[in-house]
């Protein structure tokens, strides 16, 4: 009898909690089709400020997604190698190595302003890259390396991906040949958990990209702030079901990725 | 599949190994392997067997001074990929993203052979290795056996100069294991390559060796064929490490060594392996299959008695273990069928020849 009264106490709680956290994003989502979110649901739904925020700020979304994936290329052709070789040097044993990996993290634990500034002031006065969406990649790249880094690093540094390659160069095969044909597609499901995270915080990034934006190189969420700012509650909250139904597929298509070739490649 | 190319000799030239926080993982070491020889490095883990293998293959490179040669090539600084060896690891180490075929055909398609060909060549070494027709299958449904098989005919396909074995057979269970290592031995025989196995188990290093290399604390302790190795340890370590070895000391005197329940026959004084003094104490080794077990209405003054503590029925043979006083006590086996019980009084008779090693006691150990 009592362990039915404190299973029920527990589900109530875990009930509550979610409640608490589910709560807000459904009313967000809700206020974005709501006639009037002051006055509630009875003032009928509408896709009115759907309709609006997507006449006003699709370029955003489009920009937002265009930047999320040249950060996924920059950071594959960049990260992937760049883990490899923190994973090979000098045998894995590198100080140097080490030092490099925890480097890579700064931009995450600096608040983003910081680091926006600081590219600013470094890069500012070239008026034409200042200008482009180049300068936000930069900034998003900067900011999500370690993000697609550390997780190939993980793959790359297990003894079992180390045999693999040694096997291969007892076949022959010299450095880019065993890159390119063993160690990354092994190391697959470290690359597409770190695409994930990649353009997962690339779309969302805010604080970078606030510092370095100009009103022509507005993202999503810089979009989202601006629309919260200057104009009604319901046209913001519109914006968000956007975004939701942007990232939410893109989330789940990339976890089935990395799911599918983690069966397939079991390292 | 008869390797065209003409075995090739290794020798290892003042090859030792520090790595690099300062611990020598290898003394300075010479060793020549024959042409076509299996030679295989035994020892416990931490010996320094596998760093000499990774050294052979080019996966570690020796000390300033140390040097590796293939034949009259010195290949010291040459990487693997470049030394023309072929390698089988403990843990098969098959490409995941490859088929088996794909697997066997990997060093074909780096040499550009013509896809053609490749196929032809991974059917022959499929064939080989009692694979035929599983060339489309995905590496992981492979039991461990047919991977291991697998990574053979990958590690053979280009035909290297030498063939690299570390510890292959560990991953297995103990049938497979029996099952793959008689294949392995047949093959090693008929293609004649110049092949180098890494093991712990001394029993594989017996069947597979046409000479053994024991290791210890990075360096060699005895170089010499399974019959060598066994029946004339060069030190306590090996005799040890080999097999199961009795130990006694006792005192020399006359032809025979005095214990305190008895005796044992020396070999005659000429032989090389009695370097004992008369009237002083000495050690005599010899094996558990070697003591004949005598009922003690049988004992004579050629015997030894002691008082039977355990029996072990291990189904093809029965182990004793005998308490004579001394500080171990003996070890026996035989296959005879034996009617004796624990606690009961014994005797025990060990020929002189069977004694694999005398040593004055003073100087017990690297005699």
């Amino acid at each position: 009898m009592q362990k039915r009264l404190r299973f029920y106490v527990q589900l109530a709680f875990t009930l509550l909690v979610c409640a608490f956290l589910v709560v807000p994003v459904v009313l967000s989502m809700l206020a974005g089709v709501t006639e009037n979110f002051f006055v509630g649901l009875s003032s009928g739904l509408t896709l009115r400020w759907v309709a609006q925020v997507w006449e006003m700020y699709q370029p955003t979304i489009w920009r937002s997604l265009f930047i999320a994936l040249a950060c996924l290329v920059v950071t594959l052709v960049a990260g992937v190698p760049l883990a490899y070789m923190l994973a090979r040097y000098r045998g894995g044993h590198s100080r140097l190595a080490r030092v490099i990996e925890e480097l890579l993290m700064m931009p995450v634990a600096v608040p983003g302003l910081a680091t926006a500034l600081a590219l600013i002031m470094a890069y500012g006065q070239y008026r034409q890259f200042r200008a482009s969406i180049l300068f936000i990649l930069v900034g998003h790249v900067l900011f999500t390396l370690p993000f697609m880094v550390r997780p190939v690093l993980a793959v790359m540094q297990s003894s079992q991906l180390a045999q693999l390659e040694e096997a291969a160069a007892s076949l022959g095969a010299g450095r880019l040949r065993r890159f390119f044909g063993i160690v990354s597609p092994n190391a697959a499901s470290g690359i597409l958990a770190g695409a994930l995270m990649v353009v997962t915080l690339s779309i969302g990034e805010f604080n970078i990209t606030w510092m370095l934006h100009t009103p022509l190189t507005q993202t999503l969420p810089v979009g989202l702030a601006d629309a919260y700012a200057s104009m009604r509650l319901e046209v913001g909250s519109a914006y968000t079901l956007i975004f939701f139904f942007m990232i939410i597929p893109l989330l789940i298509g990339m976890q089935w990725a990395t799911q599918a070739t983690r069966k397939k490649v079991s390292l | 599949m008869k390797s065209k190319k003409e075995a090739v000799s290794i020798r290892l030239h003042q090859c030792a190994k520090s790595f690099a926080n300062g611990t020598r993982a290898l003394q300075p070491l010479d060793l020549e392997i024959h042409p076509g020889e299996t030679l295989v490095l035994l020892g416990p883990s931490g010996c320094g067997k596998t760093t000499t293998l990774r050294m052979i293959a080019g996966l570690e490179f020796p000390d300033e001074g140390g040097r590796v040669l293939f034949g009259e090539d010195d290949v010291t600084a040459l990487p693997i990929e470049k030394r023309g060896v072929g390698m089988v690891f403990q843990n098969y180490a098959l490409f995941p993203n490859m088929s088996v075929g794909e697997n066997i055909a990997y060093g074909m398609k780096i040499r550009k052979i013509p896809a053609g060909e490749r196929a032809e060549r991974v059917e022959k070494l499929l064939e080989m290795v009692h694979l035929q027709g599983l060339s489309h299958r995905r590496v992981d449904q492979l039991s461990g056996g047919q991977k291991q098989r697998v990574a053979l005919a990958r590690a053979l396909a280009m035909e290297p100069r030498v063939l690299l074995l570390d510890e292959p057979l560990t991953a297995l269970d103990a049938k497979l294991r029996e099952a793959v290592r008689s294949d392995l031995n047949k093959l090693l025989r008929s293609l004649g390559i110049t092949a180098i196995y890494v093991t712990h188990d001394q029993g594989e290093a017996m069947a597979l060796g046409d000479r053994i290399v024991v290791m210890e604390r990075g360096k060699i302790s005895q170089i010499g064929t399974p019959q060598e190795i066994y029946y004339h340890p060069a030190n306590d370590f090996v005799a040890d490490f080999i097999g199961a070895m009795n130990r006694v000391q006792g005192i020399v005197s006359g032809d025979r060594l005095l214990l305190p329940n008895g005796s044992l026959p020396l070999p005659d004084a000429g032989n090389p392996m009695n370097a004992t003094q008369q009237g002083q104490p000495a050690w005599a080794m010899f094996r558990p299959e070697d003591v004949q077990v005598v009922d003690i209405t049988e004992a004579d003054a050629q015997c030894l008695r002691g008082k039977l503590i355990n029996t072990f029925f291990l189904g093809d043979r029965t182990r004793f273990e005998i308490e004579i006083g001394a500080e171990r006590p003996v070890i026996a086996e035989t296959s005879r069928r034996g009617w004796w019980e624990a606690g009961q009084q014994i005797a025990l008779r060990v020929p002189a020849e069977a004694l694999v090693k005398m040593a004055p006691a003073a100087v017990k150990e690297n005699a």
